[in-house]
């Protein structure tokens, strides 16, 4: 990896319980990530996946190393080049889908002709045109993860962080997503960070897989995935993708067992 | 529609209950219980011809002036009590003492310390509206969810901008409702106070008490009635034009 977007460098995270013990969730955790590369991190959940992307958005602070972007220290420091899609999309249930897709670029100063502009644009493109001035309680989940990711891309980041965006879904919808997500990413193409429990999930979209450990979590393997761009729903059922989803369910199982004991 | 097939039966409470009042009035005689009828004419005298409006206004411009500074010092209070645990901490043990407190208990105080001019009707409903004011706002900002501030944060938001587009719009259904409760605390604390130092609408209310009928007390006090209600509705309407997400997500429920 010659050129890296983004550069992990030793990242530490201990939380204190309410008891205040100390509860480690990220050791010493290091990982490059090149320009346009989608990659998913997928572990068990509570291993420490969404602490990780918060740290690397800012909005949780490190104990130790640092994140870089195109070189640059943005460690702690939300807003630098980081779009961020939340686990269940948490729009702001005071502003319409259209005034949600617009927050980023209302934060950053820009007026409200070309914010509607580059908003409606998205809201096209994600399907949900006629919904522009829904509040999200009148939203179905699907379409408000939609927005939330429409939201995400609005501010054009360097760098796309979604946790879990389509955890909460129905399969239908998540598989409807998936496909969505994927033509929208080869329109536009990002550095994607991708985190998700599903193994099916990851192993369809992302370019490369990072298998995490229990907490605290750390890179139990990565996997290149071969799939050629732009991905067709058929890979699911290659003997190839069958192959790498026993072998990554496998080694999960694995990692849980001393747990179970 | 439900609203709809409710409208015969919220007419048929109304209908009923003021014939009920007629012939209770018919029976009692109108030195005891004005009916409705005698309370209509005699309202419609006192609105016309008599002191009722002059004084009635002359109460509200006073009671506005305590009840917006009520407003303008607890809004901020309950909302930094809401944020901050220090805040918290000192504020609390005084703003529950005082919510529970009569104001009527106050006022032999606050003749002390104000006199019986506007300085003294003016702390009266300050006083009654602001603690209840303080407290609602407080809730609202308990409630602000962390998760609409860390997507606030994570867009790279300042502090000035989360205010502005986090803390204000979610604390905005609960400023209106304190809003709402403080003034109706006002408005009764005003009449209050004034009957105590006989001045304004509650003077009023007190001398035509003296009278040989009811019928002008008692329309007296539907117009008092009236104003309140007209009041609450007036902010409640606001609310629902500047916060539709509020109240469609509560029916949603
Ligand atoms: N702010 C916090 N304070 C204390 N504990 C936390 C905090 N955030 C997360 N945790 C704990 O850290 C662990 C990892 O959480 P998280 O990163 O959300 O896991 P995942 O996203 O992989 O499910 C969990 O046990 C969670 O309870
Ligand atoms: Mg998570």
């Amino acid at each position: 990896m010659p050129h890296s977007k983004l550069i992990i460098e030793d990242i530490s995270k201990t939380f204190r319980r309410d008891d205040g013990t100390q509860m480690p969730v990220l050791l010493n955790q290091s990982m490059e990530v090149a320009d346009r590369e989608f990659v998913a991190l997928l572990g068990p959940s509570g291993c420490g996946k969404s602490t990780l992307l918060r740290i690397i958005n800012g909005l949780v602070a490190t104990d130790t190393g640092r994140v870089l972007l195109n070189g640059k220290d943005i460690t702690g420091r939300p807003g630098e080049g980081c779009g961020m899609v939340f686990q269940s999309s948490d729009l702001l249930p005071w502003r319409t889908a259209l005034g949600n897709v617009e927050f980023g670029l209302e934060v950053q100063g820009v007026g409200k002709a070309d914010r509607q502009r580059v908003s409606r644009d998205l809201l096209r493109r994600v399907g949900l045109t006629e919904f522009e001035h829904a509040y999200p309680h009148q939203l179905s989940g699907g379409m408000q993860q939609r927005v939330g990711i429409a939201r995400a891309f609005a501010i054009n980041p360097e760098v796309l962080l979604m946790d879990e965006p389509f955890g909460a879904l129905d399969v239908q919808t998540r598989d409807d997503m998936q496909v969505e997500l994927l033509r929208l990413w080869e329109d536009n193409q990002k550095t994607v960070l991708f985190v998700t429990h599903g193994i099916e999930e990851a192993l369809y979209l992302a370019d490369r897989v990072m298998v995490f450990s229990p907490r605290p979590a750390r890179v139990l393997k990565v996997f290149d995935i071969p799939f050629p761009r732009p991905r067709r729903e058929e890979i699911k059922t290659e003997p190839l993708f069958l192959e790498m989803r026993r072998e990554i369910g496998g080694l999960l199982r694995a990692s849980r067992e001393p747990a179970l004991a | 529609m439900e609203r709809q097939a409710l409208l015969p039966w919220r007419l048929a409470g109304i209908v009923g209950t003021l014939v009920l009042w007629e012939i209770a009035g018919r029976t009692l005689g109108d030195e005891r219980l004005a009916a409705p009828t005698l309370v209509a004419v005699a309202a419609w005298d006192l609105i016309a011809h008599g002191p009722l409006v002059t004084e009635l206004l002359g109460s509200l411009r006073q009671l506005l002036v305590g009840y917006g500074l009520a407003c303008l010092v607890g809004m901020p209070l309950g909302a930094a009590m809401g944020r901050s645990r220090r805040c918290d901490v000192i504020v609390h043990p005084w703003l529950s003492m005082l919510v529970v407190t009569s104001a009527a208990a106050l006022v032999p105080l606050f003749l002390v310390l104000f006199g019986s001019g506007l300085m003294f009707r003016m702390a009266i409903v300050f006083m009654a509206s602001v603690w209840f004011i303080t407290l609602t706002t407080y809730e609202g900002a308990k409630r602000i969810e962390a998760r609409h501030l860390d997507v606030a944060r994570s867009f790279g938001a300042s502090p000035m901008q989360r205010f502005r587009y986090v803390l204000l719009p979610a604390l905005y259904p609960y400023l209106l409702a304190g809003a709402r409760i403080g003034l109706i605390h006002a408005l009764r604390a005003m009449v209050m106070a004034e009957m105590f130092v006989l001045v304004g609408y509650g003077a009023l209310i007190h001398q035509t008490g003296l009278d040989l009928s009811t019928a002008p007390l008692l329309a007296l006090l539907v117009v008092l009635m009236t104003v309140s209600l007209g009041a609450n509705a007036v902010l409640q309407r606001i609310g629902r034009v500047c916060a539709p997400w509020y109240e469609n997500r509560r029916r949603a429920r």
